[in-house]
């Protein structure tokens, strides 16, 4: 709990100007250039936000590279869409805040014409973290509070609204 | 509070003492604050992203919650150290009382920023935002709107309202409450209930705040506030995001759109569905006619206007049929909205020593 605390504290605290140091790197092949990818947060985890870089040697003037990811099912998820730049360093390509929603093997399949290289990204379980569905049912409190309020007091004035609810 | 009068209801203005104003107004502008950082925020993460709890937006959010928290806290603590008054509500085994809406408007913000915190610990261990529907968003805006309803109830005690108070309190909680809501349900992939959400909920707080102030003009005041938000929010976010990113080094995300993320969901035509509206009531209310048809034929009206308006579903070929049922839940709607105007005021009552001045 102490732990928590103090992640919460220092996280309120630090600046929204300081971006993530990249904890992986890793080198691909496309096209007869060498891309380094980036991690800011490793090993992945299902549902924990990181930023993920595409860094191409002689970097990304003229270049335009198709990237779509695959689900451990085999599905596509998302669109294929070209790598965007990265919006905290504009001389690279990269993905700021996403995550992968489930655990599993996934892969990143990135394309230039009929060229292809692959990425295989391993997710693990979502970290143990705060009790979702605690949170939930709390946060229902204020709808049925809501809605306990109005019932009663439909209710309650049930005489004067039939009288009112027909005369200006 | 059961006893029915002898004569028509007669809505005057609203009296309060000086702190009851004071904090009504205050409230008011914790909640827009709220609205106007909350609507940023979602903007700034969908342009830009990055995130802790001292972005620009989240100062908006967050003062205003505590403003509005602080206000109601005040506004109930003088209340319950004045002598008592008969129409406050009574909590907590009868140690506080206070007008009602400084009540829920303060339980409001209190669990704002208790989810803030549970925000703050979520963000610790999922990273920055991806997702408006985490739990802990959820009970930022549910709590939020629990605040906005109460800021709409100080304005509505039993036969005295204050009808711009309430119509712009009301307007604001729709500006929240359509967008967010419609985020959520999206996010969550539930898209048929979105349909005929903005058909059913602006005819609602329409006939809410007509029948709560009983004046006509109430509707298009509603409806002004909530385009004027849409209006504001396509102003001014826009530059703001850019100009906040290029303070802080970033830069906007390629293809990132540059209308605002969620006021853009706010139909331009609410405005004449106001107008409808306010002028059919106002027909309605010097010719004397049956009331319970003035309020069903102007949800008729409301409705379809408004879902005409709506980006979500495109009208195309052969959907006008749809404009039918869109008419008559926009009718119930209409009536449900007149209804709860009567029980606002009246589960919300004016002090008896003041009943008669």
């Amino acid at each position: 709990m102490r732990r928590w605390l103090i992640a919460l504290l220092i996280s309120s605290l630090c600046g929204v100007g300081l971006a993530a140091p990249l904890k992986h790197t890793q080198q691909l092949e496309l096209d007869g250039f060498q891309i380094t990818v980036g991690f800011t947060e490793w090993p992945l985890q299902a549902e924990r936000s990181l930023d993920m870089t595409f860094n191409p040697e002689g970097g990304i003037a003229g270049k335009a590279v198709l990237a779509r990811f695959v689900k451990p099912d085999g599905t596509q998820w998302g669109e294929a869409r070209p790598l965007p730049r990265f919006p905290r360093d504009r001389t690279m390509w990269g993905y700021d805040s996403a995550a992968l929603p489930i655990e599993g093997n996934w892969r990143l399949e990135l394309s230039v014409g009929n060229q292809k290289a692959m990425l295989p990204l391993t997710v693990l379980e979502r970290p143990a973290g705060p009790p979702g569905n605690l949170i939930t049912a709390l946060a229902m409190i204020p709808v049925l509070a809501v809605f306990m309020l109005a019932l009663r007091a439909w209710l309650r004035v049930k005489p004067l609204r039939q009288l009112e609810s027909k005369n200006w | 509070m059961t006893t029915i009068p002898n004569s028509r209801p007669q809505i005057t203005s609203l009296e309060w003492r000086q702190f009851e104003r004071i904090g009504a107004w205050i409230v008011l502008l914790g909640v827009f604050a709220t609205l106007f950082g909350l609507s940023w925020d979602v903007d700034w993460h969908s342009k830009v992203g990055p995130d802790t709890f001292w972005t620009l937006p989240h100062i908006f959010v967050y003062s205003g919650a505590a403003l509005t928290g602080f206000a109601a806290l005040t506004v109930v603590l003088l209340c319950t150290f004045s002598p008592r008054q008969t129409g406050w509500i009574s909590i907590l085994s009868g140690r506080f009382h206070a007008p009602l809406g400084f009540i829920v408007a303060g339980f409001g913000a209190f669990g704002f920023l208790s989810f803030g915190l549970f925000d703050q610990w979520w963000h610790t261990i999922f990273g920055f935002d991806v997702s408006i529907s985490s739990p802990p968003h959820l009970g930022l805006i549910l709590s939020d709107i629990l605040s906005m309803v109460g800021c709409a109830l100080i304005f509505a005690r039993g036969q005295r309202t204050h009808t711009v108070g309430i119509s712009v309190a009301t307007g604001l909680a729709v500006a929240f409450t359509l967008p967010f809501v419609i985020a959520i349900f999206s996010d969550f992939g539930f898209v048929l209930p979105l349909l005929g959400l903005q058909a059913v909920l602006i005819p609602l707080a329409m006939l809410f705040v007509v029948s709560s102030s009983r004046q006509p003009i109430a509707a298009l005041l509603m409806a002004v506030t909530l385009v004027g938000f849409r209006w504001l929010a396509e102003q001014v976010f826009p530059s703001m995001t850019l100009a906040y990113a290029n303070s802080l080094g970033f830069s906007p995300r390629d293809g990132s759109s540059l209308s605002p993320a969620l006021p853009v969901l706010i139909p331009w035509l609410s405005l004449a569905a106001g107008v409808a509206v306010s002028a059919l009531l106002s027909f309605w209310k010097i010719r004397k006619l049956p009331i319970i048809w003035g309020v069903l034929i102007a949800g008729l009206i409301a409705a379809p206007t408004l879902y005409s308006d709506s980006s979500l579903i495109p009208m195309q070929g052969g959907s006008v049929l749809l404009l039918i049922p869109i008419a008559f839940v926009g009718a119930l709607s209409a009536w449900l909205g007149w209804q709860l105007g009567v029980v606002a005021r009246h589960a919300n009552p004016e002090p008896l020593a003041r009943a008669n001045p």
